[in-house]
């Protein structure tokens, strides 16, 4: 698993920062987080870039 | 004012390009363009473009680096700049993108073509966004081949 820190750029989570989580073997994203560990929801839509990007 | 009988043809060949180098988990067309929404093709301004294909290339900037799986989302748009919102970005076409591993010594990555084949209307624009953020030292490069009116 890879762990990429994130941004977000919506009004909703501006500012905030989390984690995008990848699999080693297929490359899917299997998670969003916030900082606090938990999940992004998925409502409202929400976008981010790496923070290194 | 009659209907035009006669074929129409592009001016000029027009080819624009943009990376893909943020995440946005809308498909509805949400979004600020340039910041999670990226403008790859503006039509003219006084008679409108043809548009071609969207061409989807998967680069790097590092030698085999894998390459984040996701969608890519395709939009017709009457906005050029600032905020979008479904009323004016509309879905087009959705893309698998596969995770490829990009700038390899000796494999080539594929790119992923959609064909369009449409006349946009004066400055419409094609905007495209990626559902998940590209993996580092990674982005999907768009080019949008046509021509001006």
């Amino acid at each position: 698993m890879a762990t990429y820190a994130i941004v977000f750029l919506n009004p909703e989570y501006a500012g905030q920062t989390g984690t995008q989580e990848v699999s080693d073997d297929t490359h899917e994203v299997v998670a969003i987080r916030f900082d606090n560990g938990d999940e992004v929801p998925n409502e409202p839509a929400y976008s981010y870039k790496l923070v290194d990007a | 004012m009659p209907g035009n009988s006669d074929p129409i043809y592009s001016r000029v060949g027009k080819v624009s390009a943009v990376a893909v180098t943020a995440a946005n988990t809308s498909s509805q067309g949400g979004g600020t363009i340039g910041t999670d929404i990226f403008k790859a093709f503006e039509a003219d301004a006084t008679n409108g473009s043809f548009v071609r294909d969207v061409r989807l290339s998967a680069t790097a900037s590092v030698a085999a680096t894998a390459t984040t799986a996701t969608v890519a989302r395709i939009f017709i748009s009457s906005v050029t700049s600032g905020a979008t919102t479904s009323s004016n970005t509309h879905l087009f076409a959705e893309v698998a993108l596969g995770a490829q591993t990009a700038d390899q010594t000796t494999s080539a990555t594929f790119p992923i073509v959609v064909p369009l084949n449409i006349a946009l209307p004066p400055s419409y624009t094609i905007l495209v966004t990626n559902h998940a953020a590209p993996a580092a030292n990674t982005q999907w490069k768009v080019i949008v081949t046509g021509g001006d009116y």
